[in-house]
């Protein structure tokens, strides 16, 4: 699992250089969904996957990023919620 | 001549609203109910007087007296000819540049920052709050609160918190509150935290977390602020080509040829270009060009789509190019050039065919960087580059051509506090990146159930 942590890459969302140790765990513990993208030139980013993770987790990893809480208009509702409106 | 200032009283007294020239009206943002957003859904995260220029349709805007004070500790900037570059080339195009990197935190980014801050104290707004990456957006809005005695908080993903200190520095020294996500402050954070007590965080959950804070704030007086994509954000950035335009005249310049800035979400290359759009529209031959990465094809090969402004899906649909909410670009040396998205009306300009994208390999960038810094003396910012390597390319056509062209370009910001791409381009580390047509493909494939954006041109251009 390890193996590749102290490799270094850019990360464009971030606009520095991290580790990739970052990168497989950046999503509450799992990879980044970017994962295949920013490093199969690099390592052997799916056999990494399938070695390590389940295809629930990697389908969980892959999959597009759910919002932590939901959407603005959900927050907004919440906040009238809250102020008692 | 080599640059031209301009005097605090000619500075641009307007903004230029390119909404309310072009051809084809813009397309409504959608909720996540398909419907168009109204300016109240807004409310609890923009104050109105922002939410009103978001959606105006006027084509110039006031700039209140009150923002002009604060720009003219900066503005205007000056607009440089790039003669020792020319001479490099031996071109016979006259090359100009201007310079955004004069401002205090180092880019174009201040000219919204002190703009939204300005409005929302107006409203009666007392905090605002953001999220930053590396920091460039962080240290922008932290300074322009500072001019205001607003309270600013910037969430900073932790692991950016703990790798970019004097990022965090910059923010605290202009007064901010900087604190790594995700926190205890925010449910979203909570949320994270319980999980993962040591998670490095990430953008999504930070944006999440300001986003939170400002609708949750019980008192109403807190507002979240985004430094790029929206109108209000791109019409702040147009007294750059405003001031331009003045100073090519002083320049004895007639006519532009070309008008080039790197595009990320849209806001320096729409703070530049949008003014001279206005020319195009009105009969001029302009040739307007955005400059991306090969690497991150936002504009170049994707289709026009409605896609979410943001990772964590949490700003309005809006109508832009895009490569779907989840797609994350090879790993290029661009820190500013993240959105997958792209600001409504730079989309809108490009579907209108006002402006020819051009995406450009990041060797070439740097390259192009390499040789500005040894003739103007000038290390721009990693995304600067990609408008610096646009110019050379259009300086060398005109070379080629034997045409005496005027090129203009936004040197958006410099590259001071982002030297690692330089160290990493010198010892040979970079490799250039471009998407295939099958990754593009299969990037696209999960936008699919997303409503499209109808194509609305005239075919003028």
């Amino acid at each position: 699992m390890e193996n590749f942590d102290d490799i270094d890459i850019y990360c464009k969302s971030l606009g520095h250089r991290l580790n990739f140790k970052y990168c497989r765990t950046m999503k509450n513990g799992l990879p980044c969904h970017g994962l295949p993208d920013c490093w199969f030139e690099r390592i052997p980013v799916m056999d990494f996957l399938e070695k390590n993770y389940t295809a629930d987790e990697i389908e969980k990893s892959l999959a597009p990023p759910v919002n932590k809480i939901t959407s603005i208009i959900d927050l907004i509702e919440k906040a009238r919620k809250n102020s008692g409106g | 001549m080599i640059k031209v200032f301009l005097n605090e009283d000619e500075i641009p007294k307007k903004w230029y609203n390119l909404a309310a020239d072009l051809p084809t009206p813009m397309l409504p943002p959608l909720g996540p109910d398909g419907k168009p957003v109204s300016p109240d859904m807004l409310a609890p995260v923009f104050p109105m007087n922002l939410i009103e220029q978001e959606v105006s349709q006027e084509r110039w805007i006031d700039i209140p007296e009150g923002i002009l004070e604060l720009l003219y500790r900066w503005r205007p900037s000056p607009l440089q000819r790039a003669v020792n570059l020319e001479k490099a080339l031996g071109t016979p195009a006259r090359i100009y540049f201007k310079n955004e990197s004069l401002s205090p935190a180092g880019s174009h980014k201040p000219n919204t920052a002190v703009a939204q801050a300005w409005y929302n104290k107006e409203f009666g707004i007392k905090k605002l709050v953001t999220e930053t990456g590396a920091g460039q957006w962080g240290s922008a809005l932290s300074f322009a609160c500072a001019l205001l005695g607003l309270e600013c908080k910037v969430y900073m993903v932790r692991i950016s918190f703990d790798q970019k200190p004097f990022r965090k520095v910059m923010m605290e020294t202009w007064g901010a509150k900087c604190i790594p996500s995700p926190s205890p402050e925010t449910k979203a954070g909570r949320d994270v935290l319980e999980k993962n007590p040591d998670t490095p965080g990430s953008l999504g959950i930070a944006i999440s977390e300001a986003i939170e804070e400002a609708v949750t704030d019980e008192t109403g007086k807190t507002r979240y602020s985004l430094g790029s994509v929206l109108n209000h954000v791109m019409l702040h950035q147009t007294i750059i080509g405003l001031e331009a335009k003045k100073q090519l005249q002083k320049f004895g310049e007639k006519k532009v040829d070309v008008v080039i800035g790197c595009a990320g979400g849209g806001s320096n290359f729409a703070g530049l270009s949008f003014p001279f759009m206005a020319d195009k529209i009105n009969g001029e031959k302009i040739e307007i060009i955005p400059v991306e990465p090969a690497s991150c094809p936002t504009l170049t090969k994707a289709p026009f789509v409605y896609d979410h402004g943001d990772i964590a899906r949490m700003t309005p649909l809006l109508p832009m190019y895009s490569l779907g909410h989840s797609f994350v670009p090879s790993p290029i040396h661009a820190g500013g050039l993240r959105y997958h998205g792209m600001s409504p009306l730079v989309s809108q300009a490009v579907v209108e065919g006002l402006a020819t994208p051009l995406a450009i390999n990041q060797l070439e960038c740097y390259s192009a960087a390499m040789l500005f810094a040894k003739t103007e003396g000038i290390i721009v910012a990693p995304e600067t580059s990609h408008a610096v390597a646009a110019a050379i390319r259009k300086a060398r056509e005109a070379k080629e051509e034997g045409k005496a062209r005027v090129i203009i370009f936004n040197l958006s910001g410099h590259g001071l506090m982002d030297l690692y791409g330089y160290d990493a381009y010198m010892q040979g580390k970079l490799k250039d990146y471009e998407m295939s047509k099958d990754e593009v493909h299969d990037s696209l494939a999960e936008i699919k159930g997303y409503p499209k954006a109808e194509m609305r041109k005239t075919g003028k251009w």
